[in-house]
């Protein structure tokens, strides 16, 4: 037969401690002196950067910018960079002037373990402008595998840029469909300080770690 | 029925009493120890997600390295959880709030834990060295001074020892694990969830809150903060 239970105290009491008792180990563990890092492990690379003012990851990052706006893109190949397992890979180095985000961007690095993505679904800023107004600068190691500018016609990738523009390749009109494989990105503000607009990185968005 | 069986609704003062007297005592000690700067604030929750919101996070030397944080599941396995550490030399936090469910005995409870005030101007938490483990975090992301993506997680600096020299791999990441490194960071209006949360310097003492609620309670939005600190 089910039905109501007899409300009997002593029965009650163990549970009630039981309850106590597990929310003191939630707040006890909640305050507990500090820790050492954790799966610290060895420090520094044996080699010097090269190429690269750092030592990138050897897992490069997957960017998708669905448009952007530059003042302008310039190329360098043949660009020799060592990554911190110290192999070293020969590729491609691309300085953009005042990068802004007009539409979407994803950076995504899937590595053996993990995967981490940066998603900025709207506008934002990847060097863009400081608080002056001054254009910054983003340089980027690795390769564009596509971008595309509408000049009359759709003109995509960077060789064919490079055929139709020069060295100097002009993004002020905006740019679509950039994918690339990016090894390393730096961005500099010789005038830095936070300001609560025009931060020359400004990422609107989400940003995960997820096990894989 | 039985003649003996309560109305709904009804309020077990004494059942409740037992309950949060504990808590409430901890709480009331973990204030008091904090004012008299006996006990450095170290969050850490081994077993189980935070849920974190604040109007902001801003701090010099900023960086972020891809981490194994170490956990021991409810069953009582043990285990590693991958997140993205992020460390901020010396900051200051515009109120801060975090949650945590937690089922007893077939009841669910939250612990809630808030710091600072509820005014997005005042920045009103000063720090050292706070880090934060991020599972998924959404928000506003500035970055300011040189910026580097994708630096090896081991070579991230932030904090500085006694002589003044950049701590070497002060984030413990293991080798080629994605980094972030920039001279300052300022996250807006984020809302995720941490694995973890050491605010270890903490400089100011501002108003602390810990509470016990019954069933799933969340921390409120955060306003977006005004001015910069």
């Amino acid at each position: 037969m089910t039905g109501a239970r007899p409300n009997r105290p002593g029965r009650r009491a163990p549970r009630a401690l039981a309850v106590a008792l597990a929310l003191v180990v939630a707040v006890a563990t909640a305050v507990l002196p500090g820790r050492e890092g954790a799966a610290a492990g060895p420090v520094a690379a044996e080699h010097p950067p090269l190429g690269v003012p750092f030592l990138p990851s050897p897992d490069p990052l997957e960017v998708s910018i669905d448009r952007l706006l530059a003042r302008s893109l310039s190329v360098r190949t043949g660009v020799r960079i060592r990554l911190s397992d110290g192999t070293e890979v020969t590729t491609t180095q691309y300085t953009f002037k005042k990068l802004t985000i007009r539409r979407h961007m994803n950076v995504t690095q899937r590595a053996d373990g993990h995967t981490v993505v940066i998603d900025v679904p709207e506008e934002g800023s990847l060097g863009g402008t400081d608080d002056q107004g001054n254009p910054q600068t983003t340089v980027m190691w690795g390769d564009i595998t596509n971008i595309c500018v509408r000049v009359l016609v759709r003109i995509c990738g960077v060789q064919g840029l490079l055929n139709f523009f020069g060295s100097l390749i002009p993004l002020t009109a905006g740019a679509e469909d950039f994918e690339g494989r990016i090894y390393a990105i730096r961005t500099i503000d010789e005038q830095a300080g936070i300001s609560d607009t025009d931060n020359p990185i400004h990422l609107p968005g989400t940003i995960t770690v997820t096990a894989s | 029925m039985t003649p003996r069986a309560r109305p709904e609704g009804r309020t077990h003062w004494r059942r409740g009493a037992l309950v949060a007297l504990p808590a409430l005592l901890s709480a009331g000690g973990l204030a008091g120890a904090m004012t008299s700067g006996a006990l450095a604030l170290d969050l850490r929750i081994q077993d189980r997600p935070l849920r974190l919101a604040t109007s902001s996070v801003y701090g010099t030397q900023y960086g972020a390295a891809v981490v194994d944080v170490p956990h021991t599941r409810p069953d009582g396995t043990t285990g590693t959880v991958r997140v993205l550490r992020m460390g901020f030399a010396d900051g200051v936090i515009n109120g801060l709030c975090l949650s945590q469910q937690q089922e007893i005995m077939g009841t669910t409870y939250t612990l809630l834990f808030t710091l600072g005030d509820d005014d997005p101007a005042s920045w009103e938490i000063t720090t050292q060295n706070t880090v934060l483990d991020v599972r998924e975090a959404t928000g506003v992301l500035d970055m300011d001074g040189v910026v580097d993506l994708n630096v090896d997680g081991t070579d991230v600096t932030t904090v500085d020892d006694e002589a003044g020299n950049p701590v070497d791999n002060p984030l413990g990441a293991p080798e080629h694990r994605f980094g972030i490194q920039a001279g300052y960071a300022k996250f807006d209006g984020i809302t995720g969830t941490v694995q973890d949360i050491q605010i270890p310097g903490l400089l100011t003492t501002p108003r602390l809150d810990l509470s016990v609620r019954p069933g799933d309670v969340a921390c409120p939005a955060p306003a977006p903060p005004v001015g910069t600190p």
